[in-house]
């Protein structure tokens, strides 16, 4: 008895706290439907006023929007893959090499995750400065080097200690090359880590702004500066037509990512 | 010898008509079971005839759809596992990894509320009699699957319950570790006067551990009876096929003789058996390798054919026979003895009171 | 023989992990380290401990500390309270549920804080929906003041980071045996025990795990604070970020930094020590 109300009492947490998440996410939806050009909610029993669809057409003609877009795809497309190359050779070397103090390596990797980004930000620009490196574009890229190699290294660690690496051997004794053996056998055991690794790290990188915001110059603006300047500017409904138009491809994602991997998976339970 | 079943006001545990479905299908059909004190008991069978269903549904960790458990005369039937006072010895041990050896053994005690004197004299005694007293304080990653065992084996038995359940608890185990916890398990249970079930796929393992086996099929209890007769008279075919060797030859009822044996007109040839069944049925005759030999027999049953190999097995070889009708029988020969050829036409016999007679599973009735 | 090959092994995954190090060192830890002779600089150049001494001995900015790591722990134990739970109703549920659930932590983090903390402050607001809500059900008479008050602050901080408290717990949870609490049961346990002597402690990595990063997370927020609480309420990161942006005080933010980066270290190693299993 005690236990049905015990696990009563757990599920009507979960559904609070999955309603409570969704909230902020609904007003965004929500809003970037609104007839009027105010960032709220859009009246529900008005019968005149109609939804309107006309703020995802204006998304393109906001101040500056399509180069910001693809800057902040192409930084976080290309850190995250160097960082699935750079995390995915660390965390071999940590588990297959069984090294001393390989918990401390794996501790350090992560570590950029939960330290202060804006300090992180700051730290950077003054070390730029003094290198000499002034461009935006490169500094960036080295920036969201660190925003991204901690969700590979984390994922990679966790998928790799589950990885029988005697399959490399099995398939080498069966005639397969060295390199052969890696693009048949552990590439394909780990591809659920790999998409989980990129999934988080590209959003990780996508959604920057406190280390992004001391990077940047005039003409290199990252996406979510360009939200922040947008809000401050005019704050109406084609930002929640924005945001809503990335909830969907990240829903697609997901979805896509449950049919892969699993969301269970995902969430690094290892079933 | 615990032959007699143990009537119900002496029985330690009984269950009654236990049935369990999961979904469509039927786990546990109307289930019946009497275990004597100090009774050690196996229910053997194959994966899915529903042993561990029974185990959990004693233990209180399933509850039965119907029928009753009784646990020393009480009705525990809708009992939550903890008040039950039962010890399990899980398949994978289900020791807990953030305790050390100490601890763990201690768990129970703890929970009981047993003062702390008490308790550490108490662990300290059941250490002693797994071995493990020099790995008290040792975490139980450190620890080899045997020894594992036998940590299980002292937190169960150090609450002292009215019966101690084991779900495949040796299974893990390689042959020669489980061989020797065997012997060790039945002489510890015999020396503390422990009242046990055992779950098993194993036969060797029940064999050699129980007083008693029940052998589960389908979710039924085919056969409940000592080792020796369980083995000397299987009382279906399943339990002749799942325990130990034989031969069987499917035939039909052909007559009556004058000394009341049933005549059966096998594939092989036909054969003569002590059995009850009416002219025209059809059976499944079943024959343990060690009544068959080479050697003419006064009133027996015989069957020709020919040797398609022998297997020397060490203190005996056993024949591969291949008969009329693709029939195949199993010899077991002395070691010593001398022994045909390969490709040489051999004649079998074997006595008629060793020959067993079963309905035959796939006519359809 | 052997030894010689695990040395060989070794040297590999050595070789393997730098290619990873030098980034981290490079852009993470060296950067980091040089703040640390900025924030040391005086007033007029030269070495100096002139930026510590205002931060830490002045009342003012030792309130703005004690913000930042009161804020940091309220999110942080509202996160828990609701997310320890909450990752135990997922260990309950199975299926398409579980998945969709699971959907609604993941399906947040593609949304910018800023964007996340602005439709806050559509709800909050005292013509928003909470406030017309309690007023349609009674429960009060006119609006009440929702936004920039520390309740909504803590309410949009706990929003945007209770994905990375249940998640964590989630997954530690979930690989807990489901026979060891069949174990206890035998052992005599009742259920309440049961929790607190075994699942409890298990699931004890997840939790530190969870923790740490929600406080980590909450200490260094900046863009919450401002956009729910505006420029009055000021916690380290908006110090330092003010003392980069707006006053020009280099020293001053470095210091702030490195307090706030203190603060951050602490906790990482405080959970890598906790968070360690005993064997």
């Amino acid at each position: 008895m005690t236990e049905r109300i015990a696990i009563g009492f757990c599920i009507l947490c979960i559904l609070l706290a999955s309603a409570f998440l969704l909230a902020p996410l609904a007003v965004i939806v929500a809003t970037s439907f609104s007839p009027t050009p105010v960032f709220d909610l859009p009246p529900l029993f008005d019968p005149g006023g109609a939804l309107s669809l006309r703020w995802y057409g204006r998304i393109g003609n906001l101040d500056g929007f399509w180069p910001a877009l693809l800057l902040t795809l192409q930084v976080a497309a290309l850190s995250t893959a160097i960082s699935l190359i750079l995390g995915t050779m660390a965390a071999i070397g940590i588990i297959r090499g069984k090294l001393p103090g390989g918990e401390i390596f794996g501790a350090l990797l992560v570590s950029p995750l939960m330290l202060p980004g804006l300090v992180i930000g700051i730290a950077l620009l003054q070390f730029f400065r003094m290198a000499g490196l002034t461009a935006a574009y490169p500094a960036l890229l080295l920036a969201h080097l660190i925003i991204t190699l901690p969700y590979v290294a984390r994922t990679m660690l966790a998928g790799l200690t589950r990885f029988d690496f005697t399959l490399i051997e099995a398939a080498r004794m069966l005639g397969c090359s060295f390199p052969a053996a890696i693009m048949k056998v552990m590439v394909p055991a780990l591809a659920p880590s790999f998409f989980t690794a990129s999934f988080f790290a590209f959003l990780a990188s996508f959604d920057n702004y406190p280390i992004s915001i001391f990077l940047t110059d005039a003409r290199t603006k990252t996406l979510p500066i360009k939200m922040l300047q947008y809000i401050e500017e005019a704050p109406d409904p084609t930002l929640a037509a924005l945001s809503s138009l990335i909830l969907a491809a990240t829903l697609a994602l997901l979805l896509i990512g449950d049919r892969l991997v699993g969301l269970n998976r995902m969430a690094g339970t290892g079933d | 010898m615990q032959e007699e079943t143990a009537r119900p006001e002496t029985a330690r545990l009984r269950v009654r008509a236990v049935s369990k479905r999961f979904g469509a299908a039927t786990v546990l059909d109307r289930v019946d079971l009497a275990v004597a004190p100090g009774e050690l008991v196996t229910l053997l069978g194959p994966s899915g005839c529903g042993k561990t269903t029974l185990l959990r549904a004693i233990a209180g960790l399933t509850l039965p759809d119907q029928g009753q458990v009784t646990i020393a005369g009480r009705d525990v039937t809708r009992m939550p596992p903890h008040k039950r006072n039962i010890g399990v010895v899980f398949q994978n041990y289900a020791l807990f990894p953030h305790l050390n050896v100490r601890d763990n053994i201690g768990f129970g005690l703890h929970i009981q509320g047993m003062a702390k004197a008490g308790m550490a004299e108490t662990i300290e005694r059941y250490l002693g009699l797994v071995h493990l007293a020099h790995l008290a304080d040792r975490p139980i990653s450190a620890l080899s699957g045997g020894q594992q065992q036998r940590v299980a084996l002292a937190r169960a038995l150090a609450v002292q319950p009215t019966v101690v359940l084991f779900d495949e608890a040796l299974s893990a185990l390689d042959r020669k570790l489980r061989e020797e916890m065997q012997v060790e398990l039945r002489q510890l249970l015999r020396e503390i006067g422990g009242t046990a079930i055992f779950v098993t796929h194993d036969q060797d393992e029940a064999l050699t551990m129980s007083d008693r086996i029940a052998v589960m099929q389908g979710g039924r209890i085919e056969q409940y009876a000592d080792p020796k007769t369980i083995y000397a008279e299987p009382a279906t075919l399943f339990a002749m096929s799942f325990i130990g060797l034989s031969t069987q030859l499917k035939g039909r009822v052909t007559g009556q003789d004058a000394q009341g044996l049933i005549e059966i007109d096998t594939q092989a040839g036909p054969v003569r058996a002590r059995a009850n069944f009416a002219i025209g049925a059809k059976v499944v005759v079943a024959v343990r390798p060690e009544h068959i030999g080479i050697a003419p027999l006064g009133n027996a049953n015989s069957v020709s054919g020919r040797l398609r190999m022998a297997v020397f097995h060490g203190a005996h070889s056993m024949l591969h026979v291949d008969a009329a009708n693709g029939a195949q029988l199993l010899a077991q020969l002395a070691g010593g003895s001398p022994q045909p050829e390969a490709g040489a036409a051999v004649t079998l016999h074997w006595p008629v009171d060793k020959t067993f007679v079963y309905p035959d599973p796939d006519a359809a009735s | 023989m052997s030894g010689r090959l695990i040395g060989r092994e070794r040297m590999l995954g050595y070789g393997l992990l730098v290619p990873a190090m030098l980034p981290l060192l490079g852009l993470f830890m060296l950067p980091l380290m040089f703040l640390l002779p900025v924030s040391l600089t005086g007033p007029q150049g030269g070495f100096g401990l002139t930026a510590y001494g205002k931060l830490l001995g002045d009342g003012y900015y030792l309130g703005i500390i004690w913000n930042s790591l009161k804020f940091a722990s309220l999110t942080t134990v509202f996160a828990l309270l609701l997310g320890y739970p909450a990752a135990f109703g997922l260990i309950y549920l199975r299926g398409r549920l579980r998945s969709l659930l699971l959907l609604t932590l993941f399906l947040p983090l593609s949304i910018g804080v800023i964007v996340k903390a602005f439709a806050w402050t559509v709800l909050l607001r005292s013509t928003g929906v909470v406030n017309k809500t309690l007023m349609a059900l009674h429960i009060i008479d006119e609006p009440i003041r929702l936004i920039f008050t520390e309740t909504a602050l803590i309410v949009g901080a706990v929003n945007i980071f209770l994905p990375f408290m249940i998640l964590p717990v989630f997954a530690v949870v979930a690989q807990i045996d489901r026979r060891l609490n069949e174990a206890a049961a035998t052992l005599g346990a009742p259920p309440l025990l049961r929790f607190l002597r075994v699942t409890l402690p298990l699931s004890l990595p997840g939790i530190v795990a969870g923790t740490a990063l929600v406080f980590a997370l909450a200490v260094s927020a900046y863009v919450i604070p401002t956009l729910l609480m505006g420029e009055r309420y000021q916690t380290l990161p908006t110090l330092i970020a003010k003392a980069f942006l707006l006053t020009r005080e280099p020293a001053f933010g470095a210091a702030a930094g490195a307090v706030l980066l203190a603060i951050a270290l602490t906790v990482v190693m405080l959970s890598a020590r906790l968070g360690r299993p005993k064997s």
